[in-house]
């Protein structure tokens, strides 16, 4: 018995890991969509979502790769009397990738939810 | 330790780790980490040591931040050099085995053969006794112990010539297997 449930929650985290990894990649992509933001911002934006919450250990080599995908490009920026920040921005290759994505994670969850609805599984 | 001090520590380990991507590039991350750190201390307007060590807590380690960043490059990437001399080691105990198998193995089936050949051609002065109930085992050529008795040549032939053969087959068999890991 101890196995079998020790089995069904490993399935379940690397159902969590692969599930958090796409929907992260999408929300950083979401957030700077119509403005470049830096480390910080994006961070306390996805804190303000229980699913999306991350360290900031994690957040910084994420964005790392991101960049290297080509899907986001960085530039450097001083504001004044603050230190310099690096901001991110979308690339057009990360603007028509996150296009296709979010078309097609809003027809998953509609599909989803229908599915749901049809099985009466909706509360 | 002051905070500022405790942020140039975890930066300097950082960069350290970072030694696998180019100096430049290791430089903007250490770079993008400090003014991530200074921003949050900002943010929350408050700079005690605890503050700066959650921030620090929330990065990782050094060592488990750095990981983040070179993960790709490392994935796949061959042993380091330092490992051969462990190979060579393993391929010089492999070496010693194979020659003693073979030493021990045809050496004793050989005595085997011998002791049976001796036993034919020169019976009366040649043979093998048994001292003390069976302790210990005396091959000699001349007429051993009062005590021992000797063991008739209708066995200790055909024993010798079969234990002997069947030795020296394994022996080949076995060294042959060793001879694959050399």
């Amino acid at each position: 018995m101890h196995g079998k449930e020790a089995r069904l929650e490993c399935s379940e985290q690397k159902w969590d890991v692969q599930f958090r990894k796409g929907s992260l990649e999408m929300a950083i992509l979401a957030l700077l969509h119509h403005e470049p933001k830096f480390g910080l911002q994006i961070l306390q934006k996805l804190h303000q979502f229980e699913s999306l919450k991350i360290t900031d250990g994690t957040l910084y080599p994420l964005l790392d790769r991101l960049k290297r995908d080509g899907v986001i490009d960085s530039y450097w920026l001083q504001e004044g009397e603050n230190r310099p920040r690096k901001y991110y921005r979308l690339s057009d290759l990360g603007t028509e990738k996150f296009n296709a994505l979010r078309a097609r994670w809003l027809q998953s969850v509609d599909d989803i939810y229908g599915l749901f609805q049809q099985s009466g599984l909706t509360k | 330790m002051a905070r500022s001090e405790l942020v140039h520590k975890y930066l300097s380990e950082l960069e350290i780790y970072l030694s696998r991507v180019s100096e430049a590039r290791a430089q903007e991350v250490v770079q993008e980490i400090e003014s991530h750190i200074y921003d949050t201390l900002a943010s929350q307007q408050e700079s005690s040591e605890g503050a700066v060590e959650a921030i620090l807590g929330r990065l990782g380690t050094p060592r488990e931040l750095a990981a983040g960043y070179i993960e790709h490059i490392t994935i796949g990437v061959a042993p380091p050099k330092g490992l051969k001399p462990l190979s060579r080691v393993k391929k010089g105990i492999s070496k010693s085995l194979y020659y003693l198998a073979c030493c021990l193995g045809y050496g004793s089936g050989i005595g085997l053969l011998a002791v049976a050949l001796l036993k034919l051609f020169i019976p009366s002065s040649f043979g093998v006794w048994v001292v003390e109930h069976g302790n210990s085992v005396v091959v000699s050529f001349s007429q051993a112990d009062y005590q021992a008795s000797e063991i008739s040549a209708v066995w200790l032939i055909p024993l010798s010539v079969l234990t002997g053969a069947g030795l020296l087959y394994l022996t080949t068999q076995i060294a042959r297997i060793l001879k694959m890991h050399i």
